[in-house]
């Protein structure tokens, strides 16, 4: 017993070593992406669940396995408001930097419970990633670099271990997505089409008839089929591609955000949100070049972050004074539905898929490189 | 610790499969907080020039005449998302009483789950809210009509070919 047990922990040391070696990033990149988190959030995903206190109690229906089924009916309005607040400024302070890794964790908890509030009308949501990647950023040195009051350094282990475990919860999420589908979806009769299900489901009832949907209906049904195959291929891959080593996983990432975009183009479902999932692994800090030492670096530091830390605090202050008038969103300060929700959305997963393919152009032109010069003898720093 | 990264994938895995192995074999259980991702892995006939979709509509009385309007889910029962709206409206709002809810799970096993009991004044609540929103859309705010239905469109250019009403209610709002 203890030997297969040992053996099982070598395996598994193996492993988790190299989804560390994939998934790891330096804490410049992190603190760069904790900012971009932070105003990302501010503005497309600000915290929003007041609303809820608002609607009637016959209208409850909470998940029977989530801790809001406890509870007799929703909370009071001024206590979900309460709750809005509270959160949108944990976002200000995270993107600031001061004390990030506590306001994490308690944003992440606070949100949870929110959102099984919000998620109480008979249907769920499904923006759990966004969170539980936020809540492993938590154990990184996320909130170390450009932070106002920094966090202390974590042990280099358990931030390597902790974005290792945000790609697991990526490959599983998705895996989860993908199997149903691949049972149903991966045959060979034309005349059906698990893409066509979602697409005309939300072009005739849901009206999603902007972009490239109306394109969709000139195209022959059986053509389409092989989106069905792509689909499933692509979410029960990114266990693959995690072990595949780091051009692997960013690969993979930007056929993620592309999918995204696809999704946005043809079926108008906007998954901006997704961005704060893959951006943690692109190495940020290579857009902003080195980080000399010197008394001129602090002023040159300092000289852009104020405006940031200005900037957050205003989209604060705005939320609390949309929040108090009895209004909110989570988008764009625009309440209800939003035509500009799926152009930015655009945009967004646009700018990210951006700045992965460049992330992985350098990455695969360094491992050709360190594999040139290691075929010649020649150090690296040479 | 001895066995560290085995104790970690245990708990993660546990973490993990648990709520995707409920999700999946009873999908009204599906937990929350959990890390699951939507599949919806329905197909449908792409042979055929018609196709038929299930969906609730509701429906409010145009006011001053005996003819029904339909009405748009996302602006009805705005700030609530239109994504919730089909499970809302299957439950009818909260209006009229719920039986236990039954989990059919793949296998067979049935599950019984006593639903969130509505008392008399959150119906009062809820009738005084949705009269609101009638009066907002113009219409006659003592009646809500409330239909599963089942719609067939041209699968070309979505036009309505027929509609068939499997269950149809009509709340009285007063």
């Amino acid at each position: 017993m203890t030997k297969s047990l040992t053996f099982v922990e070598r395996i598994l040391t193996i492993c988790w070593q190299r989804l560390e070696d994939t998934c790891s990033n330096d804490a410049r990149s992190l603190g760069l992406f904790r900012i971009f988190w932070g105003i990302f959030v501010l503005l497309f995903v600000a915290p929003y669940s007041a609303w809820v206190g608002q609607v009637p109690q016959s209208f409850y229906n909470p998940p029977v396995l989530s801790v809001a089924f406890l509870f007799a009916g929703f909370p009071p309005y001024w206590l979900m408001l309460a709750g809005d607040l509270v959160r949108i400024w944990l976002v200000v302070l995270i993107t600031i930097g001061v004390k990030t890794r506590v306001c994490t964790i308690v944003l992440c908890l606070l949100t949870f419970i929110s959102t099984n509030f919000a998620y109480s009308f008979g249907k769920i949501g499904h923006d759990i990633l966004l969170w539980a990647v936020a809540l492993c950023l938590a154990f990184t040195d996320w909130g170390v670099t450009y932070a106002l009051v920094p966090d202390r350094r974590i042990n280099p282990k358990v931030a390597a271990r902790a974005l290792a475990t945000a790609g697991v919860l990526i490959a599983f999420a998705m895996f989860t997505a993908g199997f149903d589908k691949a049972l149903h979806w991966i045959n060979f009769d034309l005349s059906t089409s698990g893409f066509l299900n979602w697409f005309y489901s939300g072009y005739y009832t849901l009206d999603r008839k902007l972009l490239l949907a109306p394109f969709v209906l000139k195209v022959p049904p059986q053509s389409i089929k092989i989106l069905d195959f792509a689909a499933v291929a692509f979410e029960l891959s990114p266990f693959f591609f995690l072990f595949a080593g780091r051009a692997g996983w960013r690969a993979w990432i930007l056929i993620a955000t592309c999918f995204h975009l696809a999704n946005a183009l043809l079926l108008n479902i906007p998954f901006h949100i997704h961005v704060l999932v893959y951006l943690p692994f692109v190495a940020l800090a290579r857009f902003f070049g080195r980080a000399s030492a010197g008394g001129s670096v602090t002023t040159a530091v300092l000289s852009w972050r104020v405006p940031v830390i200005i900037f957050a605090i205003i989209l604060g202050l705005a939320h609390t004074a949309q929040r108090l008038k009895g209004g909110g969103s989570s988008f764009l300060f625009v309440e209800g539905d939003s035509v500009v929700r799926l152009a930015v959305s655009l945009v967004l997963l646009a700018l990210c898929a951006l700045l992965i393919a460049l992330d992985l152009t350098t990455c695969v032109y360094g491992t050709r490189l360190h594999r040139a010069r290691s075929r010649h003898g020649v150090p690296d720093d040479a | 610790m001895k066995y560290p990264n085995l104790l970690y994938t245990t708990v993660l895995s546990a973490f993990l499969l648990v709520p995707f192995a409920i999700g999946y074999l009873a999908p009204t259980l599906e937990p929350y907080p959990a890390v699951l991702l939507p599949s919806w892995a329905g197909r449908i006939k792409t042979t055929e020039d018609q196709i038929d979709f299930n969906r609730t509509a509701i429906y409010g009385r145009v006011a001053g005449r005996d003819a029904w309007t339909r009405l748009s889910p996302s602006q009805f029962l705005n700030p609530v998302p239109r994504e919730f709206f089909p499970p809302l409206a299957q439950r009818y709002f909260g209006l009229s009483p719920i039986e236990p809810i039954t989990h059919t799970i793949k296998g067979g096993a049935v599950i019984r789950i006593d639903a969130h009991k509505v008392s008399e004044e959150e119906i009062r609540n809820a009738k005084q809210w949705l009269r609101a929103r009638l009066n907002g859309s113009g219409c006659d705010d003592s009646v809500l009509r409330i239909t599963q239905e089942v719609a067939t469109l041209r699968r070309s250019d979505g036009a309505e070919i027929a509609v068939r009403y499997q269950n149809d209610k009509v709340f009285d709002l007063r």
